[in-house]
C-alpha cells in the first residue's frame, strides 16, 4: 500500500485550517467555534496527551481490584460463594462451558487488557516512533475505540443476574465490589481512548519517520 | 517554514503543556483503591486452627464458623497435623470477636443429630456442617490452636446457673445429659459422669440453671430417679415413673428436704441417693445442727430392729438407729449380756436451734424427766421390722438420762407390747385357720354352677330381646304425635290462659274482680256448705226420677184424654149452653138481694163482721209465719209419699177414671144439665122467696152473730202459732208413722171407690146429686146473705200477706231440704218392698171384697143417704141455719189464707214436681193437649153464649186481680223462668243421673277443689307466677322428654349397657 509521505500531504494545519471533529468543517485556523455545529475548535485537542495517559492510569488502577475482588457473590441455601472474574470464568471451563468462559475471557480480561496495551503503544509511539505504520496504529485506535464498549458486556451480566436471581435463601446473586471497579476501569479505558487525538499519529511522522524498510 | 514549524512546536508544546486536572483521576482511583486495600486486609481477623478428629463436612472456603447462628468466621483450609494424626482446620475469624477466642473459648462442628433429647442441627441438611464457637464474655489471652469437642458442649460456658457434684457408689442408668429436676421441673443436667481417682466411686457434674440454682441448699438432697421406681411399704406399692426421658437416660431430682440450709459454693459436694425415702429420710448427712447420740438398753428380743430404722416421735421421725451392739455387763459376778442400741437424734428436728447440742441435751433430759421414754415398736404386721418410739409415760418411775453410760448417754426405756401383739395375731391366724373356707368353697362352687345355669338359660338371654322390644313400644309411646299434640294443646292453652290473665289485667277490673271474689268466696263457702248436703238429696231426687220415669203414666194419660172427649161431648150438650142464661137470672136476683140488703142496712153489722175477720186473719197470718217448719214436714212427709208405690195407685186411679167416664158417658149424667138448669130456677124461685120473705132483718142478726164467731175465731186464731207448733210436731211424727199402712188403705179405698163407682149403685147417684143440688140451690138462696165477694177480696189480701210469708219461709229452705234429706235417708232405711207387697195383697183382699154384693149395696145405700141428706138439707133450710153458714164462710176464708200460708213450702215441692215434669214430658201429651183445647173451645163456645156477659162485677174484679197478678208475673218474666228452669233442670237431672253414681264420692273432692279454687283465684290476684310456674313445669317435662328420648336413642344403639349398667 502506497502511503502517502508527508512531503505527498498536507495537513489542515499546514492548510492553515482547522476541522471541526464533529462535522468535518474546515475553518480558517485561530477559529473558536465550528460555523456550522458551533462545536469548539481545536487543531489539536489540547492535553490530549495527558489526559490520556491519565484516564489510562486511572483504568489500569481501577482494574487490579476488579479482578482481586469477587465481581459476583453467590449465596445458595445459605451458602455465599465469591467468584473473581478470572475464577467464576474458570469455574465456566470446568463446567465445560468453554464458549461462555471465552467470551467472559474475551470481555474481561482480553479486551481491556489489550486496550491498555494499545493506548499505551500509541502513546509511545508518538513519542519515540513506532515500528507500525501510522496507517496501522490509526486502524488500531479505531480498533480498540470501536471494541472498548464491548468489554461493559461483563458488568451487564453482573447487573442481569442481580437483578433476576433474587430467590432469598434458595439463591440469590449480588454484585460483588469487583464489579464496580471493573466498570469504572472499563469507563476509564474508554476516555482514555476517547482523549486521545489522532491526529497525533500524523503529527509524530514528522518528529519520528518511519523506519520503514526499504 | 520557520513560522509554521514555530506555530507547528507551539501546538506541539500545547499539547504537552501544563497540567492536566485529569490527572486527579487516577489519583484518587489510586488512592481509593489502597484505602480498600487497606481496609481488607486490616478487616480481616485471625487466623487460627482448630484440630478436629474428623473433618466430616469441612470444606475449605465454604463452611464457615458461628456463634448463635452469627457468621464470624470461614475456614480457609483444611490439613493435617505436622505429625498426620488429627485434621486441622484453619479458619479466617471476624476481627471483632478475636478478643474473645482465649482459653475458654470452645469449638465444634453442627452437624444434623438425632438423639433422646430430639433432633438437633437440622438446619444444616441443606446448608452444611458447620463450626460453631462458644466463648464467655471476657477477654483473654489470645489463642490460635484448639481442639475441636467431640459433642456439643451441654452447657454452654456463660449459661447462668450453677455446678454441683454428686458422688454415689456407682454410675447408675444415667446417662450424660440426663435431665435433673426439682418438683418434677427440668431445671439443668448431668454434664459428667467420671470416676473418682480411686476408682471407688462415681462423680457426677451437675449443672442447674439459673433461677432453679437458688434452690441449691445444704438441706438439698438428690436422688437417682431413672427408670421406674417400685416402692412396696406400709402404705402400699408405689409405681413411679419421673418422665419419659428420664426413663430412657436416667434422670436426677433434688428437693430441700431440711429447711434453714445455706446456699452453697460452686461445685459443692452431695450425695447421690437410690431412692427418694432415702434421700428425705437421710437428714443426717449434713450437719445442720449437733447431732445427739444416744444409747439405749432393752430388755427381751430385738429382732427385727436394724440399722438404720427410724426413732420416732408420736409417729414424726425425728433420729435413726445407727447401732446395735452386745454389751456385757459385770452384774455382781454374774456376767450379763445386754443389748445396747444407739440412735442418732436431729436436734432440728426437735424444733431446736442447731448447733446447740449441750441445750438439745438438757431439753431432752427436761422429756425425760417428765416421762418420756423409749419404746420398740412393731413398724409392720406382717414384716416383723422395728423402729424406736419415745413415747410418753408419765406415769412411770422416774428416770434420769444416764450421762455416765458408755459410749453415749443412756435414754431409759420401757417395756414394749410386742408379745402381747404377736400373741393376739396369732390369735387372729388360728381364727383364720379355723374357718371353714372349703365348705365356702364348695358353696362357692355350687352357687357359681347355678347361676351359670340360670345365666345360660334361654329365658335369661330372652331378657336383653324383651328389653329392647319393651323399650322399642316405649319409644312408640313417646314418639305418639298424639303426645305431642298434646303437648301443643297444653301450650295453646296455658296461652290462652295467659291472654286471658292478660286481657283481665289490662281490663284493670281486678279491684272490682276482687269484691266480686270476695263476695265468690262467701258464696262458695255457703254453697259449699250447701253441697255438702246435696249429694244425698240428688241420689234421692235420681231415685225418685227413676220411680217416677216407671210409673205407667201412659195409661193414665190415655185415661184422661179419654175422660176428656167424655167431658167434652158432656159439654158440647145443648143444656150446659142454657147454665149461662139460667145463670145470668140468677145474678139478676142476687142483684136484687144485695140491693135488699144495702136497704136493710146490713152494712154496719157486716163492717163489724169483716173487722172482726181481718183480726182474725192477722191471727192466722201469725200462725202462718210457723207454717214453713209444717210445710218442712209436709214437704218430707211428701216426699216419702212419693216412694211410696204409687203405681199401683195410679192404676187404681187409672180405672177410676175409666169409671168415671163410663158414668159421665151415662144417660143420667147427661140428664144431669136438665136437672141443673131446674136447680137454678129453683135458686131463682128461692131468691124470689126470700126477697118477698124479707130476709134482710134476718140476714142483719146473722151478721152481728157472725161477728161474734169471727171473735171466737179470732181467738182460736191466736191459739193457732200453738196449734201449727202442735201441727208441725204432729207432722214429724207422721213422718214416722208407717206411711206404709196410710198408702195401702188410701189404694185400697181408691180401687174400692173405682168398684163403687163401677157400681150400678152410682149410676143412680147422678139423680140423687141432682136432688142435692136442688137443695144446694135452696142453700144458695141463703147464701144470699153472705157478702162472699168481700170475704173473697179480704182472702185475696191475707193471700198477699202470705205471700210476703212465703218468702220468709223460702229462707228456711235449706233447713227444708235438710230435713228432706234426713228423711230421705230415713224413708230409704224402710222395708218399703215389703210393705208395698203387703199393700199389694191388701188391695187385692180389698179389690175382691168391694166385689162382694155387700159392697156392691153401697151405692143403692148411698143414694139413701143422699136422700137423707136431702131431707136433712131441707130441714136445714127450715131452721135458717144461714148465719151459721156465713160465719162458716168467714173460717173458710180465713182458713184459705192459712192454706195460701202453708203454700209457702210449695217451692221445695215444686222442685220434686219439676223431676217429675221432666218424666211427663216425655209422655204423649200432645194429643191430650189436643183434647184439652177442644174442652176450651167447648168452653169458650158456652160462654160467649149470651148471659155469660152478665156474670157478677165482683167476680169480674176478682178475675182482673187475677190478671194484674197474672201481668206482674208476665212482667217479672216468671213464666219465661219457669220455663227455662224447667229446660235447665231437664238437663240437669239428665247430667245428674249419670253423675249420681260417682257424685258420692266426688262430692268431697269437689269440696276440696272449692277451697282450693279459692286459694288459686286468690293467686290469680298476684299477677303471672302462676304462669311462670306452669311455663316452667312444662320447660321440664318438656327437657325430662327429651332426656328420655336420649336414653333411649343411647340404649336403642347399644343394648348391652343395659347389662354393663353404662
Amino acid at each position: 500500500m502506497a502511503l502517502a509521505g508527508p512531503q505527498e500531504t498536507i495537513t489542515a494545519r499546514e492548510a492553515g485550517l482547522v476541522s471541526c471533529d464533529n462535522c468535518g468543517t474546515l475553518a480558517p485556523l485561530g477559529s473558536r467555534r465550528c460555523a456550522r455545529c458551533r462545536a469548539s475548535l481545536h487543531s489539536r485537542r489540547p492535553n490530549a496527551s495527558q489526559r490520556v495517559w491519565a484516564w489510562l492510569l486511572a483504568g489500569i488502577v481501577c482494574y487490579i481490584p476488579a479482578n482481586l475482588y469477587p465481581m459476583l457473590l453467590t449465596s445458595t441455601f445459605g451458602k455465599v460463594s465469591e467468584g473473581t472474574i478470572i475464577g467464576g470464568a474458570i469455574e465456566l471451563f470446568e463446567y465445560g462451558a468453554w464458549f461462555v468462559a471465552v467470551i467472559v475471557i474475551l470481555a474481561s480480561v482480553v479486551i481491556p487488557v489489550a486496550k491498555f496495551v494499545v493506548i499505551a503503544m500509541l502513546m509511545l509511539g508518538i513519542r519515540h516512533g513506532s515500528r507500525l505504520s501510522a496507517h496501522r496504529r490509526m486502524q488500531l485506535y479505531e480498533f480498540t475505540e470501536f471494541i472498548g464498549r464491548w468489554s461493559m458486556v461483563d458488568v451487564f451480566v453482573v447487573a442481569i443476574l442481580s437483578a433476576l436471581v433474587q430467590l432469598g435463601f434458595i439463591a440469590s446473586i449480588n454484585p460483588g465490589p469487583a464489579a464496580v471497579c471493573f466498570a469504572l476501569s472499563v469507563v476509564f479505558t474508554m476516555l482514555s481512548a476517547q482523549s486521545f487525538d489522532p491526529r497525533m499519529i500524523w503529527d509524530s511522522l514528522e518528529e519520528h519517520p518511519p523506519r520503514v524498510r526499504r | 517554514m520557520s513560522d509554521a514549524e514555530s506555530r507547528d512546536f507551539h501546538d506541539a508544546e500545547t499539547a504537552y503543556r501544563g497540567f492536566s486536572f485529569v490527572w486527579l483521576v487516577p489519583i484518587v482511583a489510586l488512592f481509593l483503591t489502597l484505602g480498600v486495600a487497606w481496609k481488607t486486609h486490616a478487616d480481616r481477623g485471625p487466623v487460627i486452627e482448630v484440630l478436629l478428629k474428623s473433618a466430616t463436612g469441612v470444606e475449605a472456603g465454604k463452611t464457615v464458623v458461628k456463634r448463635r447462628d452469627v457468621q464470624i468466621g470461614v475456614v480457609e483450609d483444611v490439613g493435617f497435623t505436622e505429625d498426620g494424626g488429627q485434621v486441622v482446620v484453619s479458619v479466617r475469624m471476624e476481627k471483632d470477636v478475636a478478643p474473645f477466642i482465649d482459653e475458654d473459648a470452645e469449638f465444634w462442628v453442627v452437624s444434623p443429630q438425632v438423639t433422646l433429647e430430639g433432633i438437633s442441627g437440622l438446619e444444616t441438611v441443606l446448608s452444611g456442617s458447620y463450626i460453631e464457637v462458644s466463648w464467655d464474655r471476657e477477654v483473654g489471652e489470645p489463642k490460635y490452636r484448639f481442639t475441636a469437642l467431640e459433642t456439643p458442649p451441654l452447657t454452654p460456658p456463660d449459661t447462668p446457673g450453677r455446678r454441683v457434684r454428686l458422688i454415689a457408689q456407682d454410675g447408675g442408668s444415667m446417662s450424660i445429659g440426663a435431665p435433673v429436676f426439682y418438683k418434677r421441673i427440668e431445671v439443668g443436667r448431668i454434664e459428667s459422669k467420671t470416676l473418682t481417682p480411686d476408682g471407688e466411686a462415681v462423680v457426677f457434674d451437675l449443672f442447674v440453671e439459673a433461677p432453679h440454682e437458688r434452690r441449691l441448699t445444704e438441706g438439698s438432697r438428690f436422688w437417682n430417679t431413672s427408670g421406674v421406681s417400685v416402692e412396696l411399704g406400709a402404705q402400699g406399692a408405689k409405681l413411679k415413673l419421673e418422665s419419659f426421658s428420664s426413663f430412657l437416660r436416667g434422670g436426677i431430682t433434688f428437693d430441700t428436704v431440711a429447711l434453714g440450709g445455706a446456699p452453697v459454693q460452686e461445685y459443692h459436694l452431695y450425695r447421690l441417693f437410690d431412692g427418694e425415702q432415702e434421700a428425705r429420710a437421710s437428714i443426717f448427712d449434713d450437719d445442720f445442727g449437733a447431732q445427739i447420740r444416744l444409747s439405749i438398753e432393752f430388755e427381751g428380743s430385738i429382732r427385727g430392729l436394724a440399722v438404720g430404722a427410724p426413732v420416732e416421735l408420736r409417729g414424726y421421725r425425728v433420729g435413726e438407729v445407727i447401732d446395735v451392739i452386745a454389751d456385757v455387763d459385770d452384774n455382781e459376778g454374774v456376767p450379763a449380756v445386754s443389748l445396747v442400741v444407739t440412735i442418732l437424734l436431729q436436734p432440728s428436728r426437735l424444733g431446736l436451734p442447731k448447733g446447740e447440742a449441750e441445750e438439745s441435751l438438757e431439753f431432752l433430759k427436761t422429756l425425760v424427766r417428765n416421762g418420756m421414754r423409749a419404746k420398740l415398736a412393731s413398724a409392720s404386721l406382717i414384716t416383723s421390722s422395728l423402729y424406736v418410739e419415745l413415747v410418753d409415760r408419765p406415769d412411770a418411775p422416774e428416770r434420769e438420762i444416764d450421762e455416765t453410760a458408755r459410749p453415749y448417754p443412756r435414754l431409759p426405756s420401757v417395756a414394749s407390747d410386742l408379745d402381747d401383739l404377736a400373741a393376739s395375731a396369732e390369735g387372729v391366724l388360728n381364727r383364720i385357720n379355723a374357718l371353714p373356707i372349703e365348705e365356702l368353697l364348695e358353696a362357692a362352687t355350687d352357687l357359681m354352677t347355678n347361676v351359670n345355669v340360670i345365666v345360660a338359660s334361654e329365658d335369661t338371654r330372652a331378657i336383653p330381646s324383651g328389653i329392647n322390644g319393651l323399650l322399642g313400644d316405649a319409644r312408640v309411646l313417646v314418639g305418639d304425635p298424639k303426645l305431642a299434640e298434646a303437648t301443643g294443646d297444653l301450650a295453646a292453652t296455658i296461652a290462652a290462659a295467659r291472654a286471658i290473665v292478660e286481657q283481665v289485667n289490662d281490663a284493670e277490673i281486678a279491684l272490682s274482680l276482687q269484691a266480686a271474689l270476695d263476695t265468690a268466696t262467701e258464696t262458695a263457702a255457703s254453697i259449699r256448705v250447701a253441697m255438702d248436703e246435696t249429694p244425698a238429696l240428688i241420689d234421692n231426687l235420681t231415685r225418685l226420677s227413676g220411680t217416677a220415669a216407671d210409673l205407667p203414666l201412659g195409661d193414665m194419660i190415655v185415661a184422661a184424654t179419654r175422660l176428656l172427649n167424655d167431658a167434652d161431648a158432656l159439654v158440647a150438650n145443648e143444656d150446659i149452653k142454657r147454665i149461662p142464661a139460667d145463670l145470668a137470672a140468677s145474678m139478676a136476683d142476687i142483684r136484687g138481694i144485695l140491693g135488699d140488703l144495702r136497704e136493710a142496712d146490713a152494712a154496719v153489722g157486716l163492717a163489724d163482721a169483716v173487722r172482726e175477720a181481718g183480726a182474725a186473719a192477722a191471727a192466722i197470718r201469725a200462725a202462718a209465719d210457723s207454717a214453713p217448719a209444717l210445710m218442712a214436714n209436709l214437704t218430707g212427709l211428701s216426699e216419702t209419699a212419693r216412694d211410696l208405690p204409687l203405681d199401683d195407685l195410679i192404676a187404681s186411679a187409672q180405672t177410676l177414671l175409666q169409671n168415671a167416664d163410663a158414668i159421665i158417658g151415662s144417660a143420667s149424667v147427661k140428664a144431669l144439665p136438665d136437672d141443673l138448669g131446674a136447680a137454678l130456677a129453683d135458686v131463682r124461685t128461692l131468691l124470689g122467696d126470700l126477697r118477698e120473705a124479707d130476709a134482710a132483718t134476718n140476714l142483719a142478726t146473722a151478721l152481728a152473730e157472725a161477728g161474734e164467731a169471727a171473735q171466737s175465731i179470732r181467738a182460736a186464731a191466736d191459739s193457732a202459732p200453738s196449734l201449727m207448733a202442735n201441727l208441725a210436731d204432729l207432722s214429724e211424727t207422721a213422718n214416722a208413722l208407717p206411711l206404709d199402712d196410710l198408702i195401702a188403705s188410701a189404694t185400697t179405698l181408691v180401687q174400692n171407690a173405682d168398684a163403687v163407682i163401677a157400681s150400678e149403685g152410682i149410676a143412680t147417684l147422678p139423680d140423687d146429686i141432682s136432688v142435692v143440688l136442688g137443695d144446694v140451690r135452696v142453700l144458695l138462696g141463703d147464701l144470699r146473705d153472705a157478702d162472699a165477694a168481700q170475704n173473697l177480696a179480704l182472702a185475696l189480701e191475707r193471700a198477699g200477706d202470705a205471700a210476703a210469708s212465703i218468702e220468709a219461709a223460702a229462707q228456711g229452705a235449706p233447713a227444708l231440704i235438710d230435713a228432706i234429706t234426713a228423711f230421705a235417708k230415713k224413708a230409704e232405711n224402710l222395708p218399703l218392698d215389703e210393705m208395698v207387697a203387703s199393700a199389694d195383697t191388701l188391695i187385692r183382699d180389698t179389690s175382691a171384697l168391694v166385689r162382694s154384693d155387700e159392697v156392691r149395696a153401697v151405692p143403692t145405700s148411698i143414694s139413701a143417704t143422699l136422700a137423707n141428706i136431702d131431707g136433712l138439707l131441707f130441714d136445714l133450710r127450715q131452721a135458717d141455719i144461714t148465719a151459721r153458714l156465713a160465719g162458716a164462710l168467714d173460717a173458710a176464708t180465713s182458713t184459705a189464707g192459712s192454706i195460701t200460708a202453708a203454700a209457702q213450702g210449695v217451692p221445695g215441692l215444686l222442685t220434686q214436681i219439676e223431676a217429675l215434669a221432666a218424666t211427663i214430658r216425655t209422655l204423649p201429651l200432645d194429643e191430650t193437649l189436643t183434647r184439652a183445647n177442644q174442652l176450651i173451645a167447648s168452653m169458650d163456645r158456652i160462654l160467649s153464649a149470651p148471659g155469660a156477659d152478665e156474670i157478677p162485677e165482683s167476680i169480674t174484679a176478682a178475675f182482673d186481680q187475677i190478671r194484674v197478678t197474672i201481668a206482674d208475673l208476665q212482667r217479672r218474666d216468671v213464666p219465661k223462668n219457669f220455663n227455662d228452669t224447667l229446660i235447665s233442670f231437664n238437663g240437669a237431672s239428665l247430667a245428674f243421673q249419670g253423675l249420681s253414681a260417682n257424685l258420692n264420692s266426688v262430692m268431697p273432692q269437689v269440696n276440696a277443689l272449692a277451697a282450693r279454687a279459692d286459694s288459686v283465684l286468690s293467686e290469680f290476684d298476684v299477677g303471672s307466677e302462676l304462669n311462670y310456674e306452669a311455663i316452667t313445669t312444662i320447660r321440664e317435662i318438656r327437657d325430662a322428654a327429651r332426656a328420655i328420648t336420649a336414653l333411649v336413642a343411647t340404649i336403642e344403639r347399644r343394648p348391652n349397657s343395659l347389662i354393663l349398667g353404662k
